[in-house]
């Protein structure tokens, strides 16, 4: 069974087509690229995935669960964490702050327990503190766990946005244009830590993006989507020398006279 | 399911392993809320000697307590969650109304009943009036959620105007049913004594900001301020902003209901009109001035706010408010050198304000209008704070002492040394 299904999935704004028909299987462990000129669907599809919008027509599976009629955050309780390509972090949480709002917490922590400050909600508090420092520590920015996240550089933004996503504990994580506005040296660095965290937490990630280089370096395999169509899809080594891609990011071209 | 299971397995060794700590953590909980009921009363047996029991400064610092825990709740609602709620003081009528309709038809009952059970009417009086408490907060957490549940999808400016009409909504239905007092107000509230003492209020105060602290520093707490922060963002982190929403709401709701209640036993009459929209808007003014999100900046500000009000009763507090406003001139005009242009511009209408306004408060003084004074000052320094300190006295910080003293050293270390 694939870890994530989506069938003939179709997403209307108004009288605006954002995906029409798009189809998408994930399997477990996967590394998958989702490319495509600006406008082409590509956050559409991520905000679908996590609830932000509702499909028009369409079926939409997770480890075989339904997830049309779900919020986005039962969506998360399930294993689905993203990121934004605009960086949505909490401004004016500390570091350490965001990433403990995404830590989840026994049911049995209640409201009750958390303003008497029982035992039990204290013994939490103190797991998910550890979890939170461990992922930041994963992520070099420990020492920087009490600054507002505001304050952070954008390189850091970033990664923190990655971090805060983990602290779900998910099984497929949605990168959405990761190393946008990062330098050379920065998406390197990005793509050995997808790399390291991919084996860590033993994640399927799925990831838009514009940088070729990030693409081409570490997805195994990349769908191609312009006009909310699935124009192409295959190995990195396919997707550079198909034409038709070539055509919907350059323009007509005369690569097939 | 596997996960959750295994989760909770981990919990279970944690707490046997450390059982021993939790029981002294418990024992020392104890103690210090034994501490703080004995504090009360001592300070409750001092203030009373030495106010007299029904001297009007009692009532200020009555008054001052009650003022505190409606500003630290709304904060909750407005601080922390970041729902703009105009509606505070609805809340506050629904738990004043309830439990002053209880008393005023059930509560010479109770009483007797309850003495009957073989306590003394000592104990039987407060007993009730825990009761009473208890039901007023319960009559505002399901006006809290009768509003919370619709408006869910509001936000910003429509939030406020809904929570308004709510507030609107219960004065007008008090204000039509003669039961309890109707537009008249519901004044002898005889069948209880007047207990409501310095003890009960700032019982509640301590509990209000023990409460707000203790979430604030919980995952439920980080989930209200993830919503204020970015709340599509909050929902994607998997917080169920839902149910946090609402939970805000009757939390904020549940402790406004208990200053109604200590506010109708405290002054033995209601009238509809005390919860108006002037009365809710002084409770966001509580807020804003001391700083979204600060538990100590409302709580101080609602100290400051209501002594402030008080104050402008006396000829001498409104001659001091004009003498603040010239202060407050001559610093502005001082200020303006360091300014933006925007804050100029700002600043020359504050100063025209200012000026007319001096000329008009001699005007009041001298006609002896001193009602339409006191507003008017009010007003003006209110102004003048929002122009100094825009994000409130605290910002969205805390008090801490640690910090204070930090900020304090150099002052100290000059002093010490500063001759040598």
């Amino acid at each position: 069974m694939a870890l994530l299904e989506a069938q003939n999935c179709t997403v209307r704004f108004g009288g605006l087509t954002a995906l029409s028909g798009f189809t998408f299987m994930m399997e477990q462990g996967e590394l998958v690229g989702l490319i495509g000129p600006n406008g082409a669907g590509k956050t559409t599809f991520f905000n679908m995935l996590t609830g932000l919008c509702r499909p028009a027509e369409g079926s939409l599976h997770f480890e075989g669960k339904d997830l049309i009629n779900l919020p986005p955050n039962a969506r998360t309780h399930l294993g689905l964490a993203r990121t934004f390509q605009n960086i949505r972090l909490f401004a004016n949480l500390s570091v350490l702050d965001n990433v403990r709002v995404a830590c989840a917490h026994s049911p049995r922590y209640g409201l009750a327990r958390a303003i008497l400050q029982t035992p039990l909600g204290l013994a939490e508090e103190a797991r998910i503190h550890d979890r939170a420092m461990k992922l930041l520590e994963t992520f070099g920015l420990e020492k920087h766990h009490a600054l507002p996240a505001r304050n952070l550089p954008y390189g850091e933004q970033r990664r923190l946005e990655i971090a805060r996503a983990l602290a779900t504990n998910p099984k497929l994580l949605l990168l959405d244009e990761p190393a946008a506005g990062m330098n050379p040296f920065e998406t390197q660095e990005l793509m050995r830590l997808i790399r390291n965290i991919r084996e860590q937490f033993n994640l399927t990630v799925l990831l838009i993006e514009h940088d070729m280089r990030l693409v081409m370096g570490i997805c195994e395999r990349v769908v191609v989507l312009d006009h909310g169509v699935e124009i192409a899809a295959g190995t990195p080594e396919e997707i550079r020398r198909n034409p038709k891609v070539i055509e919907a990011y350059l323009g007509e071209t005369d690569v097939e006279r | 399911m596997k996960k959750r299971d295994r989760r909770s397995q981990s919990l279970r060794v944690s707490e046997s392993q450390s059982q021993k700590r939790n029981f002294f953590e418990m024992l020392k909980r104890i103690l210090l809320a034994i501490i703080i009921l004995v504090g009360l009363g001592l300070a409750d047996w001092i203030i009373s000697r030495a106010l007299g029991p029904d001297s009007y400064y009692l009532q200020i610092v009555i008054e001052v307590g009650i003022a505190i825990i409606l500003a630290v709740s709304l904060n909750l609602i407005n601080g922390f969650t970041g729902q703009f709620s105009l509606g505070h003081a609805g809340f506050a009528a629904v738990g004043a109304y309830a439990s002053a309709a209880i008393t005023f038809y059930f509560g010479a009952k109770l009483v007797d009943m309850v003495a009957g059970l073989g306590v003394g009417p000592a104990v039987a009086k407060p007993l009730v009036f825990i009761g009473v408490l208890m039901v007023a907060g319960i009559a505002a957490a399901i006006a809290g959620l009768l509003v919370g549940l619709p408006t869910l999808r509001l936000r910003g400016d429509y939030l406020a105007i809904a929570t308004l009409g709510f507030s609107e909504i219960i004065r007008l239905i008090i204000n039509n049913r003669p039961e309890i007092g109707g537009a008249a107000g519901f004044t002898p509230l005889v069948a209880l004594p007047k207990f409501v003492s310095f003890f009960w209020v700032y019982l509640f105060v301590i509990i209000t900001i023990v409460v707000s602290a203790n979430l604030l520093r919980s995952v439920h707490g980080r989930a209200l301020l993830s919503i204020r922060e970015d709340e599509l963002a909050s929902q994607v982190m998997g917080v169920p902003i839902t149910y946090y929403k609402v939970m805000a709401f009757v939390l904020g709701a549940v402790f406004a209901g208990f200053a109604g209640c200590l506010t109708a036993h405290q002054n033995l009459a209601l009238h509809p009109n005390d919860f108006d929209l002037i009365a809710s808007v002084m409770i966001v003014v509580m807020v804003v001035l001391g700083g979204m999100g600060s538990i100590t900046g409302c709580a101080l500000a609602a100290v400051l706010l209501t002594l402030l009000s008080y104050a402008l009763r006396s000829t001498e507090g409104l001659i001091g408010g004009c003498l603040l406003i010239g202060l407050a001139i001559i610093s502005l005009a001082l200020a303006g050198r360091r300014m933006r242009s925007y804050q100029k511009s700002i600043l020359s209408a504050a100063l025209l304000m200012g000026i007319y306004l001096l000329l008009k408060a001699s005007q009041l003084l001298l006609e002896q209008r001193l009602a339409e004074l006191r507003m008017l000052l009010f007003s003006f320094l209110l102004i003048m704070l929002m122009l100094t300190r825009p994000q409130g006295l605290f910002g969205a910080r805390e008090f801490s002492l640690a910090r204070l003293l930090e900020y304090l050293r150099p002052l100290l270390r000059r002093q010490t040394h500063g001759p040598a």
